[in-house]
């Protein structure tokens, strides 16, 4: 099968929605001529000229509102923020309008837009522009958050994205644009809740999202040389989160070490690890393990930096000490 | 003339309002506009003003408290002399400040003895902590699975936790009770003629030999001094009877020779030919050898002579 990067997964998946459907649109800095810094929109102003792919000035809360209205009043918005972090500037628009419109309406508003961003460290672009706060928003209910974890998946999760009903924020990891991954010619759709078990095991579950994905994937490799078989699933989505999948797993391995970029403190690790325990407490043989980013602003020395992110050996590590029943919070 | 003080309603959709302060103290003089009390909504502070020239009377609402709106919580008299100066008491506010320590459990007075005259001058002693409580058995550290699969599987971690394996106990863990399961168990065995017990229980025609056997079983135990002993019964085809610490496995008339569960005080009677074997297994943590070893060869002696039961 063909290979494509991420971005040209993104690319394709908005060529295919754009003629599919003429009330979606694209809106964000950068995003005409220059087709995104990252590339994701080249070629779309040829198509689609400039009523369907809007540049704006650098204004994330103003277009983001314009996107809501638009969106309220039966258009199909994909609303590009440059980075991850600029999600600050938008919450208002995004949690407050965006999320609440079809309930406050009684049904009458539906919001279908998109929110297209990224989360992820190591890019050397410090504390303002490589955070991951995608449990921000999925802590809101009224929006779905889908966490794609390889070209294949982007394109996929992208597409469901543009078709669904409700506000979702679609995050790519921005280590992952070059990456490429299998993706067949032919349409499809990867639905949402439906979590992926990327690799099978027996001694522990693995579950990591977005880039945290090919660490866990890394980790398993690691793990299997050491005679531990990692069961690794990808929730795809963490808002709706798949959550049967990730408990019959965990009882049949008995052991889960959760994985994410974000933030550990109060993040998607927590909040997955307690769903674990709630529902698999039985079927525990180990603490619920997790890891997210380390708990301070991302330091822009690459030394540092590099520090701050799970990496597959320090998931191995972690992974190893709970199946071999070395982690041990005391009597 | 007297003027009520209502607690006012501040908000669209406010039920109660908590009395902060109080601004003025009952008989203080007021004028309309002054500040009287404070309510706290939920949406902010505000001070609520005299709505009257007076004085403060009549109080009934303390501070700290949740007051209905539209309670009358005061009153504002004409004259000093009509001023009732009755306060409530102060309720613990939402934010209470720390509650006065409650009285540690002190340990119970030492019982009084014969005063010695001392000299020395009665001290406050600092009363001592009380002693921790002795520690109990002591939990047992175990996974929720190793824990469910243990229960499952009728094994006690308190067993492997004598044997001071570490904690906390994993399902990998449960092999190693497994095989203290398999091996930690004792046996004891004896041989006997049996020609007695035969013919005890042909005469007898109608006695069941279990029975029999229980009831010599019991005999031997008090003999060796121990207190009343329950019996299970249990024959060749399964079947059971009573409930006690003792499972009496009857297997005379059968082929069979013996008998040995995975847990338990078992005693099990066979019959090879002429002879009766008796086949004791047990827990030497739960019963010390010589203790097995003496009841067995009393059971087996009364066996081998009935008479025995009688004296």
């Amino acid at each position: 099968m063909r290979e494509l990067t991420l971005q040209k997964a993104i690319n394709e998946a908005m060529f295919e929605e754009m003629r599919r459907d003429a009330s979606v649109f694209l809106i964000g800095e950068d995003v005409a001529e220059a087709g995104h810094p990252f590339k994701f929109f080249a070629g779309l102003l040829d198509e689609f000229g400039k009523g369907r792919v809007i540049n704006t000035p650098i204004a994330e809360p103003g277009y983001m509102g314009i996107a809501v209205g638009a969106a309220m009043t039966g258009m199909r918005p994909v609303v590009d923020l440059m980075f991850g972090d600029f999600l600050f500037l938008v919450m208002d628009q995004l949690c407050n309008q965006a999320a609440k419109t079809h309930y406050m309406s009684g049904g009458k508003l539906k919001v279908p837009l998109v929110v297209h961003t990224n989360l992820g460290a190591t890019r050397r672009s410090a504390a303002q522009h490589s955070q991951s706060l995608h449990a921000l928003i999925a802590h809101i209910p009224g929006i779905k958050v889908a966490l794609p974890s390889s070209a294949y998946e982007a394109k996929g999760l992208l597409k469901t994205a543009i078709r669904d009903d409700n506000p979702v924020v679609i995050l790519h990891d921005k280590m992952m644009y070059s990456e490429k991954a299998e993706v067949p010619e032919e349409e499809y759709l990867i639905p949402f809740g439906v979590a992926n078990v990327v690799r099978l095991g027996t001694d522990i579950t693995l579950v990591g999202t977005s880039s945290m994905v090919g660490v866990c994937k890394a980790a398993a490799e690691i793990l299997a040389a050491q005679g531990i078989s990692a069961e690794v699933i990808d929730p795809r989505t963490i808002v709706p989160l798949d959550e049967a999948t990730i408990i019959a797993s965990v009882k049949k391995t008995s052991r889960a070490l959760v994985v994410d970029e974000g933030h550990q403190n109060f993040g998607v690790t927590a909040e997955i690890a307690a769903r674990i325990a709630e529902k698999a407490f039985y079927h525990l043989d180990a603490p619920v393990g997790r890891m997210g980013a380390m708990d301070v602003p991302v330091p822009f020395s690459p030394a540092l930096e590099d520090l701050t992110v799970p990496t597959p050996q320090a998931v191995a590590d972690k992974a190893a000490a709970l199946v071999r029943g070395e982690v041990n919070h005391g009597t | 003339m007297a003027h009520e003080v209502i607690m006012p309603a501040l908000g669209m959709a406010q039920d109660t309002g908590l009395l902060v302060t109080w601004r003025k103290a009952p008989g203080d003089p007021v004028s309309v506009g002054e500040a009287l009390f404070e309510v706290e909504t939920d949406k902010a502070t505000m001070e609520v003003e005299a709505a009257f020239d007076g004085f403060l009377s009549a109080v009934t609402a303390a501070e700290g408290e949740d007051v209905p709106v539209g309670q009358v919580i005061a009153l504002i008299v004409g004259s000093a002399a009509e001023v009732d100066r009755t306060r409530p008491q102060s309720q613990p506010t939402t934010t209470p400040p720390a509650p006065a320590p409650a009285p540690a459990v002190a340990p119970p007075p030492p019982p009084a003895k014969p005063e010695i005259a001392t000299p020395a001058a009665p001290k406050v002693q600092p009363t001592p902590p009380p002693p921790n409580p002795p520690s109990a058995p002591g939990r047992i550290l175990a996974s929720p699975k190793a824990r469910a699969m243990a229960a499952e599987q009728g094994l006690d971690l308190a067993r492997l936790a004598r044997t001071g394996h570490p904690q906390p106990f994993h399902v990998a863990d449960l092999d190693r009770l497994r095989s203290l399961s398999a091996t930690g168990r004792s046996v004891l065995a004896a041989r006997v003629d049996g020609t007695a017990l035969q013919a005890l229980l042909k005469k007898a025609s109608g006695a069941d030999s279990a029975r029999v056997l229980a009831a010599f079983a019991k005999g031997a135990w008090r003999q060796i001094g121990g207190a009343e002993l329950s019996v299970t019964l249990m024959r060749a085809d399964g079947s059971r009877e009573g409930e006690g610490a003792l499972l009496l496995v009857d297997l005379t008339g059968t082929r069979l020779t013996s008998y040995t569960p995975p847990e338990g005080l078992v005693l099990a009677v066979a019959t090879e030919g002429g002879a009766v074997t008796l086949t004791l297994s047990f827990d030497e943590q739960a019963l010390a050898f010589e203790t097995a070893a003496a009841w067995l060869n009393e059971t087996a002696a009364r066996v081998e002579d009935p008479v025995r039961q009688l004296i």
